[in-house]
């Protein structure tokens, strides 16, 4: 005999699941964008994006969201990158890369595009690339990625002074 | 520490020893001043960080594998669900020209062909009249069960005995080659284990004589809960009617007395038109003037100009309409606005440098209760239970 009730699960799962695609629309481009920095392929991102929604799907109507909505999101997003990708991603050349970034046209390339975040990040500890691209690329604030990252505030913008210092030394050393 | 610019200065250049590098750290992120003056110096790593990130497409096929749920009978949301359905085809799309373009119409209303068989087709997707409208009910594997349902009181039990059981419906649509189709529906699986055990499939196929053009879902995964499903089938050949399946599977072995079933309930089926530009698109300022041909039989007089939308080949958006919006027999003239994208479409074209490429792409749900759900490949991710 089913242990669970029909009429339990009906109503609450039409609610929950108009409140989930609201959710997703609004966050699915944030979590893809932060795999693809993290990621060392196209596809491993969308597919890490995939699992970050079906995980956050599968605890929706259980989970109640102390944070931002965005920052629960990026909270499975990080778990699902420590467990399911935790090799470093490839090191890619600056060099190769930065000349792509310059020319307008060439960042409708979303592979070019891409490479470049994950080679400019390569650079970086992970720390500071992943401050980095949560404050300044995904536009998180510092107190977000405190949060996320389970460090005090002052900390994350000690790695975002680190962070930009090393990425700007290096565009310097590229252009001389 | 006091406000030093040169201390700033020789931080980026790295000549701080380790100590005063911490003591400024600490104090840029105090002083509001001496932040400014670093993420002035640090711009262009910003920004780059900055543009590169809101430049990155979220790609559009993800929206067929990602979990999208609807889940309600509201009218409205069948429109909602039409336009997901149809943003699923830009993907394909996208592969081709980096110039072509994805127009997204949604058509409220039913086609001008024989529009009492589309109302027909609409009626008791969720098994609320019983058997009517099905096939293969009869006899205890296939049975409506009027005591559990997603929604309303009724839904489809299908039993995973021997030769399992199955029930399918044949809705008759006009389908033009090209087109896409996806097929939602609500599923409880609460028993069920790995490929070797017990599963529920979902098909849905173009016609009953057309080989090959189905698509199907095998759930082999159990769950407590209702579960919302979608899959989509590309429809290279025209076809005038669509067959829905659902089976229960017993596995290996015989399971002639077991009890284990799943249910169904609530299907939905959205159509997804395709037609190509009439003309090539119109560039003036930031205004995009483009013209399509509605296919056959569908009426261009339903599509509702506030549900149009533009997606381009890089999967994105633009958030608002046509801003004009007129009909010259079966075609429609849109005009967008937006200056980057029109920017983007004045760039010659290596492949047609006369004619950047367009396409259209309308929807219209002819059979549905609920909005589009967690597709195919989310559920079809699952990690099998233990048997």
């Amino acid at each position: 005999m089913p242990t669970f009730s029909i009429r339990d699960a009906r109503q609450p799962g039409r609610q929950l699941s108009g409140r989930f695609e609201r959710l997703y629309d609004e966050h699915r481009k944030l979590v893809f964008a932060y795999f693809c920095a993290r990621l060392p392929s196209s596809e491993e991102a969308e597919d890490a994006t995939i699992e970050t929604f079906m995980e956050a799907w599968k605890s929706w109507a259980r989970t109640t969201i102390a944070c931002s909505e965005r920052l629960w999101l990026l909270g499975i997003a990080r778990r699902v990158a420590a467990r399911r990708y935790a090799a470093p991603p490839p090191s890619a050349s600056l060099e190769d890369s930065t000349v792509e970034l310059a020319d307008g046209h060439n960042t409708e390339d979303q592979a070019v595009l891409r490479n470049w975040v994950v080679g400019l990040l390569a650079t970086l500890k992970p720390i500071e690339s992943d401050a980095l691209w949560l404050h300044d690329g995904l536009q998180l604030s510092c107190e977000e990625v405190a949060q996320l990252l389970e460090v005090p505030a002052g900390t994350v913008m000690s790695h975002l002074f680190r962070a930009r210092r090393k990425l700007l030394r290096s565009s310097e050393e590229v252009g001389a | 520490m006091t406000c030093d610019p040169s201390l700033i200065d020789r931080y980026l250049a790295g000549t701080l020893t380790p100590a005063e590098e911490e003591a400024l750290e600490a104090h840029m992120a105090e002083c509001e001043a001496c932040r400014a003056r670093f993420d002035e110096l640090t711009r262009p790593v910003t920004e780059a960080v900055r543009g590169a990130a809101s430049a990155l497409a979220f790609p559009q096929r993800l929206r067929r594998r990602l979990p999208i749920p609807g889940g309600t009978a509201r009218r409205p949301r069948f429109w909602i669900a039409a336009a997901l359905a149809a943003a699923l085809l830009v993907g394909a799309f996208a592969v081709g020209s980096r110039y072509a373009q994805q127009w997204l119409f949604v058509i409220p209303e039913a086609p001008t062909q024989d529009p009492d068989k589309a109302v027909q087709s609409l009626q008791n997707e969720g098994f609320e009249q019983g058997e009517v409208g099905w096939t293969g009910f009869g006899g205890l594997n296939a049975t409506v069960d009027t005591g559990v349902a997603h929604s309303g009181r009724a839904s489809a039990k299908l039993l995973h005995r021997s030769g399992g059981g199955r029930i399918d419906r044949v809705i008759p649509i006009p389908v033009p080659a090209g087109s896409d189709l996806t097929l939602s529906a609500w599923v409880l699986c609460p028993r069920g284990g790995s490929t070797h055990n017990k599963w529920l499939a979902l098909s849905v196929a173009a016609g009953d004589d057309i080989e090959g053009v189905v698509a199907t879902l095998d759930i082999y995964d159990a769950s407590p809960h209702w579960r919302p499903i979608q899959l989509h089938l590309h429809c290279p050949i025209a076809t005038n009617e669509i067959r829905v399946e659902a089976t229960t599977s017993p596995g290996r072995g015989n399971y002639e007395d077991t009890d284990w079933a799943s249910w169904v309930d609530d299907f939905g089926l959205s159509l997804v038109l395709r037609g190509q530009a009439v003309a090539p698109a119109r560039i003036d300022g930031d205004a995009i003037r483009v013209g399509f041909e509605v296919p056959s039989p569908y009426d261009p007089r339903h599509i509702e100009p506030t549900s149009v939308r533009y997606v381009d080949n890089l999967g994105a958006t633009l958030p608002i309409g046509p801003t004009e919006f007129s009909i010259e027999g079966r075609t429609i003239w849109c005009t967008f606005r937006d200056a980057g994208e029109a920017r983007r479409l004045a760039l010659p074209n290596p492949d047609r440098p006369d004619k950047p490429s367009v396409f259209s792409i309308m929807a219209r749900v002819e059979y549905a209760s609920v909005s589009v759900p967690v597709d195919a490949g989310f559920i079809g991710t699952f990690q099998p239970s233990p048997p």
